[in-house]
């Protein structure tokens, strides 16, 4: 479609049925002639060509169309842009800047950010007075610049200008749920979606576009087009992950070679107490490898570890951090309705295997909280948490709960107690469908009085680590343990891990992993009205292997990412509370919010990868080591097209910034064409000359 | 020259004082022997009494006895008898076209018609041969045989012939063929047939009718009457162009069209005179812009040249 610029001129344009009056009026006044020999002239018209017998015809098109052109370079029409418009309609435009860590790629010293966002500068400026724009910064936690679209286009490009790379992950499907709300608040009719990232694949392969309107129109403008080189530690472990003073330290470094070709690379660990070991690696194109690096400490410290690899396109990544802290004891949150402070029941005998001297450094730290008390810092806190005879909770604390599992927490769950079907389905409805409960509880059975009036356990999976230290029997015999009261339970998933089954065939703990943590359901009670286990010598090491099972396949649950919160606990002793907790990141203090009862501290928002410590009282408390996301490091991008396919609507446009085909800045201008009218006009009045004086050519 | 008609009485239209004047320096005369039955200029194939001695020979019975050389006898002793070339006048058979493609005058509108154009190439014609002794007829027509007047050599006659190209008019469509094969049928002996049309018909059909004439030994004489209008056509810039014998009309602008019209024209104009030089038929092409006395100086000059 085209606007004219100038659309006053365009009555002028029945200037073009000028030739067209002149010729018909020669028609009308066509002189009749008398002529003999019609026949020869019939003839000699029906052997010239078709194009001179119509050259009258093309003579009075290419005349009419001599004028029309010259009248619209007058009236300067410009063709609309490839989005459809001309450029003169109000429009809404919410710029989406990826912000993440990966943008900070550059390669030939200019990186994808800051061509992105020159690019989202130059849409600016190409913006008229009226329209609005809001931007959204896309990290992990995307933000307008504006509260509202606003057509304060000055603000917006400081804005821009001041924006920085953040060593965040990218949340793509926030930004653009944000960027909808914010187009929905304009007021403009013409709405556009303006995408400016790398597309990395681990970010925007999932990606859906079907929140964003039919109407608004998505452009994406691809930035770091091309072959990148890149390496990046996209992961460390640390086993165990609750290490104490003399025992072995693997620490594991994965590192992804993000680079079509292969790659070599060291890898160094460095320590704070001065520690440091490099290994080399060979990895093969797109692909991880892990060095393995062991250690041994003397001493009750906290040891902060450097992983880095030398510095290429882009440095985040080379470098990632892990706490060593031999002085912590791992923390379970035990969550119980009961007094776990007071003898006899189920929490108490719990608590008291969990960490038998009150005042030693063995064992675990064990929180008891109601359910009701349960928080979010508190399940931060938590290497594990167990919960032992606990009411039916609101959906909230399952949600909690299941949460934490999914994300990486370890769930031990006793099943006993009044409601425990109905806790055990709540649990259920609230994880992960992929990730069923590995069982249903379908009540509780007495055996007293029934037979011999009791169970036994008498199948184990001594393969298991949770159980390895069982398999030799004199260790401690398990099936000594008289359960007189279990639940009932339907079969057990076979893709779950049955650990220990009674006699009646029924399973007495089954492990499954739930998103990236693991939930053990332990089909047993020591409370003494449902089992002798508490005073069985097997319970003690039958809890403590169960916990350092689960601690061992723990899969970074501790693990901070740079965009989102941090927390740590920190030791506190009896009867000292914390107070003054302060905390230093990379940038200087952040807020941290600290629990005095459980010693908790959670930093609300980490920007940077660092380390963070911790400040109590004027002393370093503790440690917390930031990292930046693994799916910055695999630069491997998708292509906006397939973006754009898989929105199956046809108002989204693919740009790029330099080496892509189309500019960006091009896609919403219109085009002026008042040249090419001209030089149209020009050359149809010369066809018309030429026309005017072909000679016919005489067919024989 | 035996007569010359100029009393004022007898000008007619298509034959003026000037026209006279010019005539009479003109000799007509046809190549053929032609039969007649009456004394011309024309050698006749036959030995007759006339005033051209021919040849003597012997007397035998039957002979006329008036007929003997009595001075040969005297001389020799023997009968002979004194032969003598009979000569015989011409009949020439003028044939005008007067079809509507006749009236054509061209884009001039002072200028003659074809058919006025014609009436004066005849009647100078039909002058030359009476002037000479010989006889002329005229006839008119054009798909038909429409009028006729029949052959004489007096001056009388001449005016018949006057009178009847003054009345001709043109009407109705070219039919050559017919009209030929119609004064064919009132030919009793052979000799000069002059045919002046446009000719703006089958040529096929026209020289199968001529063939009749040539065949019976007619000298055929063709003049071809066109305007320079149709010879290159009329210089204006965009016309309706109406056929005069058909309802055919065709809307052309000359300036475009004339390159391949005349180029059709001259097609047709060859067929014509190689139709005419493969029967032994005289063609001649004129144009009424030219005087009609140029035509017959140029046609009398080849044949005084033949």
């Amino acid at each position: 479609m085209m606007t004219p610029l100038n659309p006053d001129l365009l009555p002028w344009l029945s200037a073009a049925g000028i030739p067209l009056a002149i010729h018909l009026l020669t028609r009308r006044t066509r002189v009749r002639a008398p002529l003999p020999t019609v026949r020869f002239l019939q003839r000699a018209i029906a052997h010239q060509s078709r194009l001179f017998r119509l050259r009258h015809l093309v003579l009075l098109l290419l005349r009419m169309f001599a004028i029309a052109a010259l009248v619209l370079a007058f009236v300067k029409p410009t063709m609309n842009s490839r989005l459809g418009t001309t450029g003169a309609e109000r429009t809404a435009v919410i710029l989406v800047l990826d912000t993440s860590a990966s943008m900070s790629y550059s390669a030939g010293g200019v990186s994808a950010f800051t061509s992105a966002r020159n690019e989202a500068i130059k849409v600016l400026a190409g913006l008229k007075p009226g329209d609005e724009a809001n931007i959204i910064l896309c990290d992990s936690q995307p933000k307008a610049l504006l509260t509202d679209p606003a057509s304060d286009l000055g603000a917006l490009e400081s804005g821009l200008r001041s924006a920085q790379v953040s060593e965040e992950r990218a949340e793509p499907v926030a930004a653009i749920n944000l960027a909808v709300e914010q187009l929905a608040k304009a007021k403009s009719k013409t709405k556009r979606l303006y995408l400016f990232s790398d597309f990395q694949r681990t970010n925007w392969a999932s990606v859906k576009f079907e929140a964003v309107p039919a109407t608004t129109q998505i452009l994406f403008v691809a930035a770091n087009a091309g072959r990148t080189q890149n390496g990046g530690i996209t992961a460390m472990h640390l086993y165990p992950t609750t290490p104490h003073v003399g025992e072995p330290i693997l620490v594991e470094c994965d590192v992804f070679n993000s680079t079509d070709g292969a790659r070599h690379t060291p890898v160094t660990l460095t320590l704070s107490n001065g520690g440091r070991a490099t290994q080399n690696l060979d990895m093969a194109p797109y692909s991880s490898a892990t060095a393995t690096f062991t250690f041994q400490f003397d001493t009750p410290e906290e040891v902060e570890c450097t992983a880095s690899l030398p510095s290429d396109n882009m440095p985040i990544d080379d470098s990632r951090r892990i706490i060593i802290d031999l002085r912590r004891m791992p923390t379970v949150v035990l969550i119980t309705d009961e007094d776990a402070n007071k003898a006899p029941n189920g929490a108490f005998f719990v608590a008291r295997a969990l960490r038998p001297d009150p005042n030693g450094q063995a064992g675990f730290r064990v929180i008891p909280v109601k359910p009701e008390d349960l928080n979010n810092p508190l399940l931060h806190a938590a290497d594990v948490v167990i919960v032992c005879d606990a009411p039916q909770m609101p959906d909230l604390q399952y949600q909690a709960l299941s949460r934490y599992a999914t994300n990486g927490g370890n769930l031990l769950w006793f099943l006993y107690g009044a409601n425990i079907g109905a806790q055990i389905n709540s649990l259920g409805r609230q994880l992960p469908s992929a990730e069923p409960l590995p069982l249903q509880v379908d009540h509780v059975v007495n055996l007293s009085g029934n037979g011999k009036g009791y169970v036994t356990l008498t199948e184990a999976r001594y393969e298991s680590p949770l159980l390895k230290a069982f398999k030799d029997p004199a260790a401690a015999d398990l099936s000594r343990i008289h359960f007189t009261r279990i639940c009932t339970t339907s079969e057990v998933d076979p893709r779950a891990e049955t650990l220990l089954k009674f006699d009646d065939g029924t399973a007495a703990a089954v492990r499954t992993g739930e998103g990236g943590g693991n939930l053990l359901l332990v089909n047993m009670s020591p409370d003494p009205g449902w089992s002798d286990l508490a005073r069985q010598q097997a319970f003690l090491p039958l809890l403590h292997e169960f916990l350092k099972g689960l601690l061992a396949h723990e899969l970074g649950a501790h693990e901070f990412l740079a965009g989102g919160m941090a927390s740590a606990t920190l030791q506190t002793g009896a009867g000292s509370p914390l107070a003054h907790v302060t905390c230093t990141g990379p940038d200087g203090n952040v807020n941290v919010t600290a629990d005095p009862v459980t010693g908790s501290v959670v930093v609300d928002h980490t920007k940077r990868c660092g380390f963070y410590p911790i400040v109590a009282d004027g002393r370093p408390a503790g440690d917390i080591a930031v990292n930046l996301s693994a799916d910055e490091t695999d630069l491997r991008t998708i292509d906006p097209r397939e973006l754009e396919s898989d929105r199956r609507r046809q108002n989204s446009y693919v740009a790029g910034t330099g080496a892509a085909d189309v500019d960006v800045g091009d896609l919403g201008k219109g085009r002026p064409l008042w040249h090419y009218l001209l030089l149209a006009a020009l050359l149809s009045l010369f066809a018309e000359q030429y026309v005017g004086q072909m000679k016919p050519r005489v067919r024989k | 020259m035996d007569k010359v008609v100029t009393s004022p009485s007898d000008r007619r239209k298509f034959l003026q004082v000037t026209d006279l004047r010019r005539l009479q320096n003109l000799q007509f005369a046809a190549k053929l022997i032609v039969e007649g039955f009456y004394q011309g200029k024309h050698r006749s194939p036959f030995y007759d009494s006339s005033a051209e001695f021919a040849d003597y020979r012997p007397y035998t019975h039957g002979d006329e006895i008036r007929t003997i050389d009595w001075r040969a006898y005297a001389r020799t002793d023997r009968y002979y008898i004194k032969l003598f070339r009979k000569e015989t006048d011409m009949n020439c058979f003028l044939l005008v076209d007067t079809s509507n493609s006749m009236a054509y005058r061209g884009d001039q509108s002072g200028a003659l018609s074809k058919l006025e154009y014609a009436s004066y190439l005849v009647a100078g014609l039909a002058y030359l041969i009476i002037q000479q002794g010989d006889k002329a007829s005229v006839a008119l027509g054009s798909d038909k045989l429409e009028a006729c007047v029949p052959a004489g050599g007096t001056p009388q006659n001449l005016q018949r012939i006057l009178v009847a190209l003054e009345r001709a008019s043109p009407t109705g469509p070219t039919g050559l063929a017919t009209t030929l094969k119609g004064l064919f049928g009132t030919t009793k002996r052979k000799g000069l047939l002059v045919v002046v049309s446009d000719f703006l018909d089958d040529p096929t059909e026209i020289f199968s009718a001529l063939s009749m004439f040539t065949h019976k030994g007619f000298a055929v004489l063709l003049f071809q009457v066109l305007t320079d209008a149709e010879l290159n056509l009329p210089p204006i810039d965009s016309a309706l162009f109406e056929d005069m014998e058909s309802s055919a009309f065709v809307v052309a602008e000359p300036s475009a069209v004339r390159t391949a019209y005349q180029a059709e024209l001259q097609a047709f104009l060859h067929e014509m005179e190689s139709n005419a030089k493969a029967r032994h038929i005289y063609y001649q092409l004129v144009t009424t812009s030219e005087p009609y006395y140029t035509a017959l100086e140029a046609y009398l000059s080849v044949r005084r040249r033949g």
